[in-house]
C-alpha cells in the first residue's frame, strides 16, 4: 500500500488556522483533491441523509408564516374553565350534576365546581383571562385561544403521546422531530429540537423521540434543573485541554483524515465527518454561550423571573434567536398541572409562577421582531372536568380543553371554537390534536399530508390519516 | 375454509382491482311520493349540501386531484351505495344503518370535519334516505370496490417460489471464482462495468474480521495471516481465516446483534406507569448468540422463537425450548388504563409487525384497518394472525429442568417455613410483651402530655429525657408521641380518644397533670382493655340479630321494599352487606327511608345520624357515595341515602315512631350483589368477614397498639433479653434451623420472559381497526397469498406451532429469501433487495433476482446453514474487491448497486465501541449474563451486553443511530452530526480509551516514537505507517504541551487516531 500524495503536511498545517469555517474546509478539501492528482472527480454519489448533513435547512412546501416554535408545555393538564374559558353557568349551577356530566373521564366526579378565580376582560379585544394569568392577560391581543380542543383518552400517558407525536402509543416521531426532518435547522452548531424539562415528565423521552426518523432528529433533552452551560449538552465541554491545545489536536485529526480521504479520492461520508468535527469544535463554544444566561442583562432576567421556568423561557428565546427550529419548555418534571385535589391553590400557584415568564417571553420576542415568525404554543395534554373530584379538585378531561397560540402568523385577541355551557366538551368548531398539528405544520410552511416518511412499507405522517388546517385562526 | 375454492389449483398471479359494476338507477323509488316531489326534495335539500360540504374530499374531482378521502365518492348514487373503506355509505330506506347519517350525527365519523351541520340538515338527510334516497346523479365511470385477485397477485416475483438457475456465462471467464461472482459479473458486463482490483490482504482481513466478529484483527492475527499467505496461497489462507472467524464466539455476538435489531430486543417498555423491567431479558439475547454460534439451522431458529415450547423435536432442555420465545415474550406492552381494548389491539399489532416484516419481509400491519393497499393481504388475514397472538400470553418460565425447579421450590419453601416459624414465634412473644403493658397505657399518654408541656417552653427538650425522668421506655414514648398527633386522621376517628383530643394544648403554665388528662388517658386505656377482653372472649356476647333481612339485591332484582316494625326500639341500625359475592363494587341506596307513626311520617333525611360508616367513600344524603345522583335500575331518585357495602348507619329513634319504611336499591354504579338489614341493637350476628365496622375498628386498634409492629413494638435485636431462658433457647434453635435451610438453598433459578398458549378462540375483523366494531370472523390461519386458497385453519391451541411451520417452510417463497438478503446486506452494506423488511410491491425489486433465488434455494439445500451462507458470500471475488473508486464505473453506477467495488462502511456503534475497547486493551471478553449499563465509563463489556431500553435509550447508542427498540428495524440509518464528534473530542469514555491506548503502546513498544507509532498503526489500522505519517506524529508529539493540559501530547495523539476516519470506516 503506498501513500504517495503531493499533500505536504507543512502546507496543510499552514492552511488550517484557528476557527476555520466550513467554507474554508470545503475549499481546502477541494484543493487537496487537486493536489492529490485527481482533478476529474467525476459525478459525486448522490447526497443522501446518510452521507450529507441531515440538519441542513430544507425548503418548506410553501412560504411559512413561522420559522420556529416554542411550545410552553403545561404538562399534567391545566383546567380550561380556570384559565381561558370562563363558564358563568358553573357559578349558577355550582354543586349540581348536569345531564352531560356522564362523559367518561378517569375517575368518579361529583357536582359542578365553579371556578375559584375571577376572570377579567383584557386588552382591546376584551378576551377574558383568569386572575391567575394577569400578565399574560395584558398580552391577550397577541394571543389566539382555541377553546374547542379535544383528544382521545382521559389519561396522561396516551394524551401526552398524542399531543407530542400524534398517536397514543410510543411508536411514532414527535412533532419536533418531524419539523427538523422537514425543515432542517438554521444553525448548524446547535441541535434543531431542544427540550427543556427539569427531570423527566411522565412517559419520558418518547415525548421527544425520533422513533423511525434518523436519530439526529431526536429532541435534545436539557435537564434545566441545573442549567450549567458546560453540562447541558452531553460532552459539550472539554475538561482536559484548553481551547488552543484542543485546536491543535483537531488540526492533527483533520490532517490525518484529509490524508486518508485524499488516498480514497472522493467519498462524501468521509468529507461529511471531517466537516462535522469542525462543527463540533465550534458547537462547544456556541452552545455554551447560548445557554449562558449570565450574558443577559439583570433587567431582562428579572423580567423573566429568575426561577426555573423563567430561565427556561429565556433560554428558549436565546435558542430561537439562534435559529433552533423547536424549543419545548416543560413547566416541570412529572405532571405538575394535575390538580385532582384543590384546584384553587394548585392552579393559582402554577399560574402565577409561570405568568410573568410567559408574558416576558412574548414581550421580549415582540420587541426583537421575532414574534412575527416565532410561534408560541401554550397548553397541556388535555383539560380538566368542570365537575369536581373530591369536592375541590378536577379530573382529567379529554372532551374539551383550551390551548393558545401566539405570534407566527396567527390572529391575536381571538377565541376560536367553544365548549358547551359548562366547559365539559368541545362543541363549536372542534379542534382535535391532529388538527392542531396540521395547523402548526401549515404555519411552518409544511403541508401535513405531504410531510411523509416511508417506513415499514408505507408513508407515515404526524397527523396519520387525520388533520384539518384551522385556517380561521391564521392571520 | 371457503368450499368454493376447494377445487382451484394453486396458481400464482398478480393482483388487480376486481371491478364490481353497480347499476342502481333512479328506478328504485319509494311508492308514496311522486318522483317530482323526490326530485325537488333532492335538489333543494340534499344536493346543495353534498356539493358544499362533501365534494371537496369525496368526488371524482377530488380523486383526480389526489384529495379523495376514505375511498368514498359522494357525487353519484353508485358512490354512496358502494361506499368507501368502511363499507356502503347508505342503505336506502334505512337511515339508522346508513353510515352517512352516523357520520353527519358525529357518531361514527365526524363529518364534515369542520363541524357538525345544522340539526335540520341532518333531519333532511334522514328523511331523504327513509323515502328511498332518490338520486338522479349517475357516474360516468364504473365505481368499483377493490377486491384482491390472488391469481394475479401470485405473479409478483416474491410470491413465486425461488428457483435455482445455472449461473450465467461471463465474457471474461478468469474473474469469477464462485457462482455468486458469475451472476454479479454478468450484470457488470451487461452495463459495461469493470470491477476494481482485489482488496489488499490487510484490508481483506480487517474487513472480514469486523464483518464476522465486530472486532478489529490483532497485529498477531494479521501477522499470522500474512505468513500463511506466504506459506500457502492467498485463497487458502483467506478461507482458513474465514473458518477461524466463523468459529469464534464473537461471531454470535456480532450477528446476534443484527438479529436483535429485527427482534426489537429491549428490556423494558416505553411508557412510565406500571412498567416492570424484564430482569431476565438477557436470556433471549444469550440464546440468540448461542444459536448462531452453533449454526442452528435457520428454519429451526425461527420455529424455536415462535413455538419452541410446542415443538415436538425441540429437545428437553428448558433453556433450549423456552429461551428463544423471548421474541414474543419481550414484545411491547402498552398502557391500558383507559382504553384497554385499543392497547391490546396495538400489542397484537406489535407481534404481527415484528413477525411478518422480520421473518417474511411483508408489511402485514398495513392491513389492520383496510385491505393492504398494495399487496394481496386482506384485513381478514391480518386478524387471522392477530388471533394467534391473541391466544398467547406472556409468562415467566424457569429455564431449568423440572427436577431442578421442584428441588429449588422445595428448598425455598423450607426456608420460608423456617423463617415464618421464627417470625411467628417472635411476633407472639412481642405481642405478649406488649400486652403486659396494658395497664401502663395511661402512663405513656400522660408522658406525651408532659413532654408536650415541656416542649412548649423548651424547644430543645428531648423525648428521651422526659421518658427517663418518668421511668418510661423512650422508644415507646416516642411512638406514642407520634401516634397521638391530632393531625393523624386515624386518631381523630377513634371515639375513646375524643376526650384526649378535646384537651387544651399543654403550656408551660398547665398544672403538672390536670384531672382531664388523667381521665382522658384512663378512658382510652379502659377502651383498649375492653378491646382485648372482647378479643379473648371475656365479654358476654350480646347477640343482636337483625329484625329485617332483605332478599339478595343485584342487577336482576335491583330494588326491594323494606317495612320493619320498631315498637319499643330506641335505636335503629341500617346495614348493607355485600351479600358475600366477592365483588367489591357494592353500591347501595336507602331510597326514601322514613319513620311512621299512625298518620305521620318523618323522613330519615331530616334526622341526623349518630354514626354512618361505609367501606368505600362516604355515606351521603340524596347522592350516592361518589357524590352522583341516586340511580336505581336507570331511574333517578332525589331522596335517599347513598352508601357502599359494608355499611352501618345508626340513628337514635325519636319517640313514638313504630315503623320503618324504605326501599333498598343497587345503585347504578354498583356491579355486585348486596343485602339490606335492619337492627334495633348493635348488629352482632354477621359473619366474620361481614363483621361490624365497630368491631373491625377495635381489632385495628389492638393491632396498632399491641401487635408485634404496634406501639409497644420491640426490635428483633432487643427481644432476646426480654424473654425467659427457655424462650431464648427456643428462638435460637428456630434461627439456627432457618440459617441451615438457607445454606442448603441451591443457586437461584434462571428465568426467561416467554409466552404460552392461553386459549383457542378466533378473532373477528376489527372494522377500520376499531376493537369496538367487530366484523366478519377471521379464522386463525396463514396468509392466503403464501399458502394458496386451500388453507387449513389453525385449531390446535393458539396456532403458534402451525404458524411457525408455515413460516419456516421450504414452500414459503419469502422466508429463505428474506434472511439470505439480510445476510447479504450486512456483508455489503446493502441488500440485493434494498428494502430488507419489505418484499412487497412497494419494496425495491432485487438488483440480481436470479442470484437471490439461486442463493436462497442453495441455502435451504445446505440445511438453512447461515455459516454456509457466510462462506459462500465471503469466498466470492465480489466480496474481496477493494473499496477503491473508479471514475468510469462511478459514471455508470454511482451508487454501486451492481457491486463493481466493495462499499466502504462506517462501523456500527457496537463494533466501534468494542474496537475502541479492544485496541486500548480494556475489552472484557466475558460472554452472556445480565446487562450492564453503557452509561458507566468503566463498563468494558462488549456493547451487545449493554442495557437496551425502549423508555430511555442510552445516549451513546441513540447518538450513533442505534434503532428505536419499540419496533422491528430493517436497516440502520446513518447520520453524521457534530454531537457525535463531541463524544470523540470530550467524553470521559473516549479520553479513558486514549489514555489506556497510549499507556499500552508505551508499555509494549518502549520509548522510541517510531516503534510506538508503528505499534499504534498496527493495532488500530492493521498496517504500518508511511513516512509522512511518522513525520506527522513526530511533529505533533514533539510540540510543547501547555502546563494546564491534562493529557500528554502522546495521549492527545492516541485520541486523534482513535477518533480518526480510518479507525471508524472499513474499506
Amino acid at each position: 500500500m503506498t501513500h504517495d500524495t503531493n499533500l505536504s503536511r507543512r502546507s496543510l498545517l499552514s492552511k488550517i488556522g484557528t476557527g476555520m469555517g466550513t467554507l474554508g474546509l470545503a475549499g481546502l478539501l477541494h484543493e487537496q483533491q487537486m493536489l492529490a492528482g485527481d482533478p476529474s472527480a467525476g459525478p459525486r454519489v448522490k447526497a443522501t441523509a446518510s452521507t450529507g448533513n441531515a440538519l441542513a435547512t430544507k425548503p418548506p412546501h410553501f412560504a411559512p408564516k413561522a420559522k420556529r416554535i416554542i411550545h410552553l408545555f403545561m404538562n399534567g393538564g391545566p383546567s380550561q374553565v380556570d384559565t381561558f374559558d370562563p363558564k358563568p353557568m358553573l357559578e349558577k349551577y355550582h354543586g349540581k350534576r348536569p345531564p352531560g356530566a356522564d362523559l367518561k373521564t378517569e375517575r368518579g366526579t361529583g357536582g359542578l365546581l365553579k371556578s375559584p378565580f375571577k376572570f377579567s376582560n383584557c386588552g382591546e379585544s376584551g378576551l377574558p383571562v383568569s386572575e391567575i394569568y394577569p400578565e399574560v392577560g395584558k398580552c391577550i391581543d397577541d394571543i389566539c385561544v382555541i377553546r374547542s380542543m379535544h383528544t382521545d383518552v382521559p389519561n396522561h400517558e396516551p394524551s401526552l403521546l398524542m399531543m407530542n407525536s400524534g398517536i397514543t402509543q410510543p411508536t411514532r416521531p414527535s412533532m419536533g422531530s418531524w419539523l427538523c426532518y422537514g425543515l432542517g435547522n438554521e444553525n448548524q452548531n446547535l441541535p434543531g429540537f431542544v427540550v427543556l424539562c427539569p427531570g423527566k415528565p411522565v412517559v419520558g423521552p418518547q415525548l421527544w423521540s425520533n422513533s423511525f426518523l434518523p436519530g439526529v432528529y431526536q429532541g435534545c433533552h436539557i435537564n434545566n434543573s441545573n442549567m450549567d452551560p458546560t453540562r447541558v449538552i452531553p460532552h459539550i465541554n472539554n475538561r482536559h485541554l484548553d481551547h488552543e491545545t484542543q485546536r491543535q489536536q483537531l488540526n492533527l485529526m483533520t490532517q490525518l483524515n484529509s490524508k486518508h480521504l485524499a488516498e480514497r479520492t472522493s467519498d462524501n461520508q468521509l468529507e461529511a465527518r471531517i466537516a462535522s468535527l469542525e462543527m463540533a469544535f465550534r458547537m462547544q463554544s456556541e452552545a455554551q454561550e447560548a445557554f449562558d444566561l449570565n450574558r443577559e442583562s439583570k433587567a431582562t432576567r428579572e423580567d423573566y423571573g429568575n426561577g426555573q421556568f423563567g430561565n427556561a423561557c429565556l433560554v428558549a428565546r436565546r435558542l430561537v434567536e439562534r435559529g433552533v427550529r423547536m424549543v419545548q419548555v416543560f413547566y416541570g418534571g412529572g405532571q405538575p398541572w394535575d390538580d385532582h385535589g384543590n384546584i384553587e391553590s394548585g392552579h393559582r400557584t402554577k399560574g402565577l409562577a409561570s405568568d410573568k415568564s410567559i408574558a416576558a417571553l412574548l414581550r421580549d420576542l415582540k420587541s426583537r421582531g421575532l414574534l412575527e415568525d416565532t410561534l408560541i404554543l401554550w397548553g397541556g395534554e388535555f383539560g380538566r372536568t368542570p365537575v369536581s373530584e373530591g369536592g375541590n379538585g378536577r379530573d382529567h378531561n379529554n372532551h374539551g380543553f383550551s390551548v393558545w397560540l401566539a405570534g407566527g402568523g396567527v390572529k391575536g385577541g381571538m377565541a376560536y371554537g367553544a365548549t358547551d355551557e359548562f366547559g365539559f366538551a368541545a362543541q363549536e368548531n372542534k379542534v382535535h390534536v391532529h388538527d392542531l398539528h396540521a395547523t402548526i405544520l401549515h404555519l411552518m410552511g409544511l403541508d401535513h399530508e405531504n410531510l411523509t416518511y416511508r417506513y415499514s412499507g408505507r408513508d407515515f405522517r404526524l397527523t396519520d390519516v387525520h388533520g384539518r388546517v384551522v385556517n380561521e385562526i391564521i392571520a | 375454509m371457503d368450499p368454493n375454492t376447494l377445487a382451484l389449483p394453486r396458481i400464482r398471479v398478480l393482483w388487480i382491482a376486481h371491478v364490481v359494476l353497480l347499476f342502481f338507477g333512479p328506478t328504485a323509488l319509494p311508492t308514496h311520493a311522486t318522483e317530482a316531489e323526490d326530485r325537488e326534495f333532492f335538489e333543494a335539500k340534499i344536493r346543495p349540501v353534498l356539493v358544499e360540504h362533501c365534494y371537496s374530499c369525496h368526488s371524482q374531482d377530488a380523486k383526480t386531484n389526489n384529495k379523495l378521502k376514505g375511498g368514498l365518492l359522494l357525487d353519484s348514487r353508485q358512490g354512496l351505495l358502494v361506499g368507501g373503506d368502511s363499507g356502503p355509505a347508505m342503505t336506502p330506506k334505512i337511515p339508522d344503518t346508513s353510515l352517512i347519517i352516523a357520520a353527519l350525527r358525529h357518531e361514527e365519523f365526524e363529518m364534515p370535519p369542520s363541524g357538525k351541520l345544522a340539526a335540520e340538515v341532518i333531519e333532511n338527510f334522514t328523511a331523504w334516505i327513509k323515502r328511498g334516497a332518490f338520486d338522479p346523479r349517475t357516474s360516468d365511470t364504473a365505481i368499483a370496490r377493490a377486491t384482491i385477485d390472488y391469481d394475479v397477485g401470485r405473479q409478483f416475483w416474491s410470491f413465486k417460489n425461488p428457483m435455482a438457475t445455472p449461473p450465467p456465462r461471463n465474457t471474461d471467464t478468469s474473474w469469477a471464482q464462485t457462482d455468486i461472482d458469475k451472476f454479479i459479473k454478468a450484470r457488470l458486463e451487461q452495463q459495461g462495468l469493470k470491477p476494481v482490483e482485489q482488496a489488499t490482504p490487510h484490508d481483506l482481513l480487517r474487513r472480514a474480521t469486523f464483518d464476522l466478529t465486530g472486532l478489529p484483527p490483532t497485529p498477531e492475527e494479521m501477522q499470522f495471516f500474512l505468513q500463511a499467505i506466504k506459506n500457502t496461497t492467498l485463497p487458502q489462507a483467506y478461507a482458513e481465516a474465514i473458518s477461524r472467524l466463523l468459529s469464534s464466539t464473537h461471531y454470535g455476538e456480532r450477528w446476534g446483534r443484527h438479529w436483535l435489531d429485527v427482534a426489537r430486543y429491549a428490556e423494558d417498555q416505553a411508557h412510565t406507569f406500571g412498567v416492570r423491567r424484564r430482569m431476565h431479558a438477557h436470556e433471549y439475547r444469550d440464546w440468540v448468540i448461542e444459536a448462531l454460534n452453533n449454526d442452528m439451522p435457520y428454519d429451526q431458529f425461527i420455529k424455536m422463537q415462535l413455538a419452541g415450547d410446542l415443538l415436538p423435536d425441540a429437545g428437553s432442555s428448558p433453556r433450549t425450548r423456552f429461551a428463544g420465545l423471548g421474541i414474543l415474550g419481550l414484545g411491547a406492552i402498552y398502557y391500558k388504563n383507559s382504553d384497554k381494548a385499543q392497547a391490546q389491539a396495538d400489542e397484537l399489532d406489535d407481534r404481527i409487525d415484528t413477525v411478518t416484516r422480520g421473518l417474511l419481509g411483508l408489511t402485514v400491519s398495513c392491513a389492520r384497518c383496510h385491505d393492504h393497499k398494495f399487496d394481496p393481504i386482506p384485513t381478514q388475514d391480518y386478524y387471522s394472525l392477530a388471533g394467534i397472538f391473541h391466544n398467547t400470553r406472556m409468562v415467566d418460565k424457569p429455564l431449568a429442568s423440572e427436577d431442578v425447579v421442584n428441588a429449588y421450590k422445595a428448598a425455598e419453601n423450607l426456608v420460608k417455613q423456617h423463617e415464618n416459624a421464627a417470625k411467628q414465634f417472635r411476633n407472639q412473644r412481642k405481642s405478649e410483651l406488649a400486652e403486659m403493658q396494658r395497664q401502663n397505657i395511661h402512663e405513656y399518654m400522660a408522658g406525651v402530655w408532659q413532654y408536650r408541656k415541656r416542649k412548649s417552653s423548651d424547644n430543645d427538650i428531648k423525648i428521651k429525657t422526659v421518658a427517663e425522668e418518668l421511668d418510661l421506655v423512650p422508644s415507646w414514648l416516642e411512638r406514642w408521641e407520634k401516634f397521638l398527633n391530632p393531625s393523624n386522621k386515624y386518631i381523630t376517628s377513634i371515639a375513646s380518644l375524643q376526650p384526649w383530643l378535646a384537651l387544651a394544648a399543654p403550656t408551660d403554665h398547665s398544672e403538672t397533670l390536670p384531672t382531664q388528662v388523667v381521665t382522658a388517658a384512663t378512658t382510652f386505656e379502659a377502651h383498649l382493655n375492653y378491646c382485648l377482653d372482647e378479643r379473648d372472649g371475656k365479654l358476654r356476647e350480646q347477640t343482636a340479630k337483625a329484625v329485617f333481612v332483605s332478599q339478595r339485591v343485584d342487577k336482576s332484582r335491583p330494588l326491594v321494599n323494606i317495612k320493619v316494625d320498631l315498637k319499643g326500639a330506641r335505636r335503629l341500625f341500617l346495614v348493607i352487606t355485600d351479600a358475600g359475592d366477592g365483588i367489591n363494587s357494592d353500591w347501595g341506596d336507602w331510597i326514601n327511608p322514613r319513620l311512621v307513626k299512625r298518620d305521620t311520617e318523618k323522613s330519615l333525611l331530616d334526622l341526623n345520624w349518630v354514626s354512618a360508616t361505609t367501606d368505600h367513600s362516604t355515606v351521603r344524603k340524596n347522592l350516592n357515595s361518589a357524590g352522583q345522583p341516586l340511580k336505581v335500575d336507570g331511574k333517578l331518585y332525589p331522596k335517599g341515602i347513598g352508601t357502599h357495602a359494608y355499611s352501618v348507619i345508626e340513628y337514635k329513634l325519636p319517640p313514638g315512631f313504630d315503623q320503618f319504611i324504605s326501599q333498598g336499591g343497587l345503585d347504578g354504579s354498583g356491579e355486585g350483589s348486596i343485602e339490606f338489614r335492619v337492627y334495633t341493637n348493635p348488629p352482632r350476628d354477621l359473619l366474620p368477614n361481614n363483621e361490624s365496622p365497630e368491631r373491625r375498628s377495635r381489632k385495628e386498634l389492638i393491632k396498632r397498639v399491641f401487635s408485634a409492629s404496634g406501639l409497644f413494638q420491640i426490635n428483633d435485636k432487643d427481644l432476646p433479653e426480654q424473654l425467659t431462658d427457655s424462650q431464648q433457647q427456643e428462638l435460637i434453635s428456630l434461627e439456627n434451623e432457618t440459617a441451615a435451610a438457607k445454606n442448603s438453598l441451591p443457586p437461584s433459578l434462571p428465568m426467561a420472559h416467554v409466552v404460552q398458549d392461553s386459549g383457542n378462540k378466533d378473532l373477528h375483523v376489527y372494522i377500520r381497526g376499531d376493537p369496538a366494531r367487530p366484523g366478519e370472523a377471521a379464522p386463525r390461519r396463514f396468509l392466503r397469498i403464501l399458502t394458496g386458497d386451500n388453507r387449513i385453519p389453525y385449531t390446535n391451541g393458539s396456532g403458534r406451532l402451525a404458524l411457525a411451520n408455515d413460516i419456516a417452510s421450504p414452500d414459503n417463497p419469502l422466508t429463505a429469501r428474506v434472511i439470505v438478503n439480510r445476510v447479504w446486506q450486512h456483508h455489503f452494506g446493502r441488500g440485493l433487495v434494498d428494502t430488507p423488511s419489505n418484499f412487497g410491491t412497494q419494496g425495491s425489486p432485487p438488483t440480481h433476482p436470479e442470484l437471490l433465488d439461486t442463493l436462497s434455494v442453495r441455502f435451504m439445500n445446505a440445511g438453512w446453514s447461515l455459516k454456509w451462507l457466510h462462506r459462500e458470500i465471503m469466498l466470492s471475488t465480489t466480496y474481496q474487491l477493494s473499496s477503491n473508486h473508479s471514475a468510469n464505473a462511478e459514471t455508470i453506477d454511482p451508487e454501486n448497486r451492481l457491486l463493481w467495488r466493495m462499499n466502504r462502511r462506517r462501523l456500527e456503534v457496537e463494533s466501534w465501541r468494542d474496537a475502541l475497547l479492544s485496541v486500548s486493551g480494556n475489552l472484557d471478553r466475558t460472554t452472556g449474563g445480565p446487562t450492564v449499563s453503557l452509561d458507566d465509563t468503566n463498563n468494558n463489556r462488549r456493547t451487545v451486553y449493554g442495557a437496551i431500553s425502549r423508555h430511555n435509550l442510552n445516549g451513546l447508542l441513540r447518538l450513533f443511530d442505534f434503532p428505536d427498540a419499540n419496533v422491528t428495524s430493517a436497516v440502520r440509518t446513518e447520520t453524521t452530526v457534530p454531537q457525535q464528534q463531541l463524544f470523540v473530542l470530550n467524553s470521559d469514555f473516549f479520553v479513558k480509551q486514549a489514555k489506556s491506548l497510549a499507556a499500552r503502546v508505551e508499555a509494549e513498544s518502549g520509548k522510541n516514537l517510531e516503534t510506538q507509532v508503528h505499534r499504534i498503526y498496527q493495532l488500530l489500522f492493521a498496517r504500518n505507517p508511511d513516512q509522512q505519517e511518522l513525520a506527522i506524529a513526530d511533529d505533533f508529539v514533539s510540540q510543547q504541551n501547555p502546563k494546564t493540559a491534562k493529557l500528554s501530547r502522546w495521549e492527545q495523539y492516541a485520541q486523534v487516531l482513535l477518533g480518526s476516519n480510518e479507525f471508524l470506516y472499513v474499506d
